[in-house]
């Protein structure tokens, strides 16, 4: 259900951050708009389930299909 | 931040003044969010009306909202526009010759529920002021869909038809009785990228964190700390630590069970490590999920969207009140720093098949989940669920919610970080173990897991409630969102499981959850 891919646009520029925070770096940002299974099947694994905050109480259920 | 109710005839007359708790313009009202952390305003230029509604930050004067400011064209059009740029939570309400406008900030900490009918525009982050309008027999597939299949989305959509979430930086226009929702622009986010030679990681996720703690006015005295004793609470308490020493209070929700002993230990060591004054604790099994006595079994106004732990969340937070807690930091956001992109996953699940249970309605729009989302957002989206999940409840009770790992520049830089540093939370743990921290807290050989004390609520409360409404009557039934013969075989078997191997279909939990929150929040 998940399908879309990534929309990668060009290096852009670094804008008003941190100077310093940029120093750890070897290179400048490349910017994208993220693709759905990025933004909902953020820790991987199966990309229709909602995957909640581990901690939620429906992340970690071994059983929760048991249909 | 706000809760409101515009008629035409108030809007048109314009005639706005402060009562001493919200402006009025005959019928029309805007009633602010009134706390030490935000501040409100009302601008007008004789033209246009706009309140403006934001987070402190440490050098902002007090924000008590008065009586509307006249102020000439241009700076009030600079007032909004720095409104608009600000960096924390803000909400902006407009009244101009284009009709009413509400606009959410970055963060929607709070997000407001917006609907419009019958010549009237009503809007809150409180959910429950807006009963006449949720009415469970007009509710929407679609959202319905998303909820019972664990498809969770951030979106305008609620369960309720006609009722809107305003999402992070979205636009909702009211214009000749006409409620139009507009979404922005994807947001941007970014790859990964090299690091320098000797580059000292941890030191910069420190420095960061350390300023996104502190971006806010607060009184450190009047803070507390959530802390689960995992790694995301556990670095904004470093964080807290060395922005705010020897202030905080401490309170955790301990989960019992087999983590009885080791989780108050590992609070304990970090209460030790970073010097907390206070700390307060709450024994989840004490307030169980639709327990006797709790928020759920009394009837209370508990959502769809609200916290799953909202029993236990709402003794923690009756202990933080009378504590004299006005700001509440928490991990929120996270697991979310962590996250690996597409092409960074070794491992890509497949959908399963819907669970029996699963009714018609649902099986008919299951598959238009995706339709009608919120584009890319800046926070991410599950973080941003995650706030209209946990901090309605602490709004209700005084308590303005505080999520530094939210924070739009900490998770830039970790987009940045190299995958070794994002996986397992290492950046996370690292940073831990470099302040001091022990084994037992940076690299647990069990994490604490809520799923056993979950499993147990569903046993002794959840399955009882389900049985009942299945008996007496279920909106998800009745409405076909649930087969009830099914479902009631799933419980059979759910409670077989339980005889045999202790551990339960928390599915169960979702529905119920979902079939109360639906009682309770609809009008």
């Amino acid at each position: 259900m998940l399908t879309n891919s990534y929309a990668e646009t060009d290096v852009d520029l670094i804008g008003e951050q941190v100077s310093e925070i940029h120093e750890i770096f070897a290179d400048l940002p490349v910017f994208v708009v993220p693709s759905l299974r990025d933004r909902y099947s953020f820790l991987g694994g199966d990309p229709d389930i909602d995957q909640e905050r581990p901690g939620a109480p429906l992340s970690e259920s071994a059983v929760e299909r048991e249909e | 931040m706000l809760t409101f109710r515009l008629t035409e005839t108030g809007v048109t007359a314009a005639q706005w003044r402060w009562t001493g708790h919200r402006w009025e313009s005959q019928d029309s009202y805007i009633e602010p969010y009134r706390h030490p952390s935000l501040s409100h305003d009302m601008v007008t230029d004789g033209a246009s009306t706009a309140v403006l509604s934001r987070e402190r930050r440490p050098d902002d004067p007090s924000g008590d909202p008065g009586p509307p400011r006249v102020m000439p064209a241009i700076a009030f059009r600079h007032a909004l526009d720095e409104t608009r740029s600000w960096s924390l939570d803000r909400t902006v309400l407009l009244i101009d010759s284009r009709g009413v406008s509400a606009e959410a900030g970055t963060w929607a900490v709070a997000p407001v529920f917006i609907t419009a009918r019958e010549g009237t525009l009503s809007g809150s982050w409180d959910i429950n002021e807006l009963r006449e309008y949720t009415q469970a027999d007009r509710l929407v597939d679609r959202e319905m869909a998303r909820l019972l299949t664990w498809r969770h989305r951030y979106g305008h959509e609620t369960v309720w038809e006609g009722v809107h979430r305003l999402t992070e930086r979205s636009t909702a226009l009211w214009q000749d009785r006409q409620l139009t929702l507009n979404y922005p622009a994807p947001a941007y986010h970014t790859h990964p990228r090299r690091l320098r030679p000797g580059a000292n990681v941890l030191e910069a996720f420190g420095k960061v964190l350390d300023s996104a703690v502190a971006r806010r006015a607060v009184v450190p005295e009047n803070c507390a700390i959530e802390l689960s004793g995992g790694m995301d609470s556990s670095n904004v308490a470093a964080s807290l630590s060395h922005v705010y020493p020897g202030k905080l209070v401490a309170a955790t929700l301990l989960l019992g069970g087999r983590f009885e002993i080791i989780h108050p230990h590992r609070c304990a060591i970090m209460i030790d490590a970073f010097s907390f004054p206070h700390s307060l604790t709450v024994p989840v099994a004490d307030h169980l999920p639709f327990g006797p006595g709790g928020v759920r079994a009394e009837g209370g106004p508990v959502s769809p969207y609200d916290d799953p732990w909202i029993e236990a969340k709402a003794a923690l937070t009756t202990d933080l009140k009378a504590r004299g807690v006005t700001v509440s930091f928490g991990g929120n956001g996270g697991d979310e720093l962590g996250s690996l992109r597409e092409f960074e996953q070794t491992t890509h699940g497949t959908a399963s098949p819907l669970p029996q249970w699963i009714g018609p309605r649902v099986r008919a729009v299951a598959h238009e989940c995706e339709e009608g989302i919120a584009p890319a957002t800046v926070v991410h989206e599950a973080t941003l669920r995650g706030f209209a999940s946990r901090n309605a409840h602490l709004l209700r009770n005084g308590l303005w919610p505080v999520s530094p790992l939210a924070d739009p520049e900490l998770i830039q830089f970790c987009e940045w970080l190299p995958r070794p540093w994002r996986e397992h939370k290492t950046v996370h743990r690292l940073r831990l173990a470099g302040l001091g921290l022990s084994l037992d807290v940076v690299s647990p050989l069990n994490n604490e897991n809520p799923a056993e004390v979950l499993d147990l609520a569903i046993h002794k409360n959840v399955i009882p409630y389900l049985k009942e409404r299945l008996r007496i009557g279920s909106i998800l039934a009745d409405s076909r969102y649930i087969a009830p013969d099914a479902l009631a075989k799933a419980i059979d078997h759910a409670e077989t499981l339980w005889l045999r191997s202790r551990q339960m279909n928390r599915a169960l939990f979702k529905i119920a959850a979902l079939e109360h929150g639906l009682h309770a929040s609809s009008g």
